[in-house]
């Protein structure tokens, strides 16, 4: 590949993690302004600066409603408030946190690290695990065949929070061994939906003339796989997206059930608490990761496969 | 018994279970005969006494016909005393959740709002797919390049982010909101695949002969191609289900799902998390969900 091309190439990528960032953190504050009552009111209860209703006098009320729009920077009508939350999602500015009222930049900022590397480890985990099911069960008999069919039927199957609850059963594991069994929980939908993608794949390698010419030339065992290997691995650069994202959506209930730090646990308290600012952060955050792996999986793929290049 | 026919008998059993669940769990008889006066259905009119208050006042010669399970499943007392997260009894077969009240009457109108998620999920993911898929194929160009391209980004949405997401800046909770979350993504996948199965299908002979025998355009795609495209549509149509499913079982835990006090599978399995694992909240429920997921599993692979 050319110098020029990957530079073009890089570009795109980078716009296109770029609008799905924007597009997504804009949109979340566009939706927030539809639910029902005034946006400075929901800030004011998020943050617990407004007790039960009729707690308080109505001047005193709208005293710290007023307060709150001005700390938050929600004064105005909708489109002005979304006006300045596209120029701050422009620099990258994510605003306070209604509910803390810190930056959202310090409440976000300890949960992505272990969320993103327990994201990676669960797509690791997944692709290893996932390939070496679909490889081992293409090919051989009915038995291995039905096996590993209701292995990958079981891992789409049973819920995150059941396997949660099923690692935990023996008791409540320390801070390593829940990390450890977080990242596997994870794991198990990308390694079946991998498992059968690749399963079904070499299936269909195995009959073909390519995989007869090899075993004509002597081929078989590993060094035959290993060509079956790099035919199948493109095809699995589409699943990287959809797994990411289902890695990150998961990865709520995962770090909840099993008390472990992250992203996904801020995300559902801040969800639960109403707090906008850092929901819209971690939505668009989640999204430019999204368009991240999805590019960076186009790439390697085209790069195992030059007739993919060829026919974009 | 194949396991597509297995499949068909266990979503049979739940679906009936769901729609007749009145009868199924209440604490009210079907029938009951007091000083000579029959009752029908007082469970499904929602009228006269309760249970115990009821059982009190039949005499010797009275009698009542109770459902298989004689629990209502938002009742918090038994026999007047509160009984929160009892093992499993001649009472409560499957114990009780945290505020007392009967497991297995939830389990059974839990039917309702889980089946009844997934339901309406694959409804309007399928309704959807076909007004996106249709409207792609039909008018082509950059109107199909346009919808592709959203189908595209709208595909890999997960259904929990989306749901923390929109429950958290719109308040936006409940069966449709779940059937709603589920179903966008899974329509602009589903729509994906029918634009393709499309695409092959009208390169067919019988469609060339339709053609040629002066079929209009629209006519070849609803009368020809489309009813070929059905297996596929099925197929992600049950994953659709599937998918409603698991995702009201995480939603509810992470308090975006089914309000309480409505009993979901969901809600019971959120429980087990938070009572030490009870496992009379969390077996029943898991198995509820894992085998009604693995079901139409079977019931897509046929097709497939």
């Amino acid at each position: 590949m050319s110098a020029a091309r990957t530079g073009r190439a890089l570009a795109a990528l980078v716009a296109r993690i770029a609008a799905a960032w924007l597009v997504t953190y804009v949109l979340a504050i566009a939706l927030a302004e539809l639910a029902p009552g005034p946006v400075a009111l929901r800030a004011a209860r998020a943050g617990a600066a407004l007790p039960a209703e009729d707690a308080r006098d109505p001047g005193v009320r709208r005293a710290i409603v007023r307060r709150t729009a001005v700390e938050l920077d929600l004064e105005g009508g909708a489109l002005a408030r979304l006006g300045r939350a596209t120029v701050r999602a422009a620099t990258l500015d994510l605003g306070v946190a209604w509910r803390d009222r810190r930056p959202v930049r310090d409440v976000i900022g300890p949960g992505l690290g272990p969320s993103g590397l327990r994201a990676l480890e669960a797509l690791v985990v997944a692709l290893v695990l996932g390939g070496a099911i679909g490889l081992g069960a293409a090919g051989r008999g009915r038995a291995v065949g039905a096996l590993a069919g209701g292995a990958i039927a079981l891992g789409l199957t049973v819920p995150q929070l059941w396997w949660c609850q099923l690692a935990v059963a023996g008791g409540q594991p320390g801070a390593t061994a829940a990390a450890v069994l977080a990242v596997l929980v994870l794991a198990i939908v990308p390694a079946a939906v991998v498992a059968a993608h690749v399963r079904a794949s070499v299936d269909e390698l195995l009959a073909s003339p390519l995989t007869a010419a090899l075993r004509a030339r002597g081929l078989g065992g590993w060094p035959l796989h290993r060509h079956l290997i790099r035919l199948v691995a493109p095809g699995l650069a589409p699943l990287a997206a959809t797994a990411v994202g289902y890695v990150l959506g998961a990865g709520a209930v995962v770090e909840r059930a099993l008390a472990v730090p992250g992203a996904g646990r801020i995300l559902a308290d801040a969800a639960a608490a109403g707090d906008v600012p850092v929901v819209a952060a971690l939505a668009g955050l989640a999204a430019a990761m999204v368009a991240t792996c999805a590019g960076v999986a186009g790439a390697l793929a085209r790069r195992l496969d030059p007739r993919l290049t060829e026919a974009a | 018994m194949s396991g597509r026919r297995l499949a068909w008998a266990w979503l049979g059993l739940w679906i009936a279970v769901a729609l007749a669940s009145d009868c199924v769990a209440a604490d009210r008889p079907l029938v009951y005969a007091r000083g000579g006066a029959w009752t029908w259905l007082p469970n499904l009119r929602d009228v006269g006494p309760r249970g115990d208050a009821l059982r009190a006042t039949l005499g010797p010669d009275d009698w009542a016909l109770w459902p298989p399970i004689a629990h209502d499943p938002l009742e918090v007392r038994t026999a007047g005393a509160l009984s929160p997260l009892a093992a499993p009894s001649a009472v409560h077969p499957l114990g009780t959740d945290d505020r007392g009240r009967d497991v297995a009457a939830r389990l059974v109108h839990g039917a309702r709002a889980s089946l009844g998620a997934a339901a309406l999920a694959a409804a309007l993911a399928l309704a959807l797919a076909l007004a996106l898929g249709l409207t792609a194929r039909a008018l082509g160009g950059v109107v199909r390049g346009g919808l592709l391209a959203l189908a595209d980004v709208l595909a890999t949405a997960p259904s929990i982010l989306l749901g923390l997401a929109l429950g958290g800046l719109v308040g936006l909770r409940g069966t449709g909101a779940i059937a709603l979350l589920v179903a966008v993504p899974r329509a602009a996948d589903t729509a994906r695949l029918l634009v393709g199965e499309l695409d092959v299908i009208v390169t067919r002979p019988f469609v060339a002969a339709a053609r040629a025998l002066g079929a209009s355009p629209t006519r070849l795609l609803l009368r020809h191609a489309l009813p070929a495209a059905w297996p596929t549509l099925l197929t992600a149509t049950a994953l659709t289900a599937a998918t409603a499913i698991l995702a009201e079982a995480a939603l509810t835990f992470l308090g975006v799902g089914v309000p309480p006090p409505t009993p979901s599978w969901g809600d019971l399995l959120a429980q087990a998390s938070q009572h030490e694992l009870r496992w009379w909240l969390s077996v029943p429920a898991g198995l509820a969900i894992t085998f009604t997921a693995v079901a139409l599993l079977a019931l897509a692979r046929p097709a497939r």
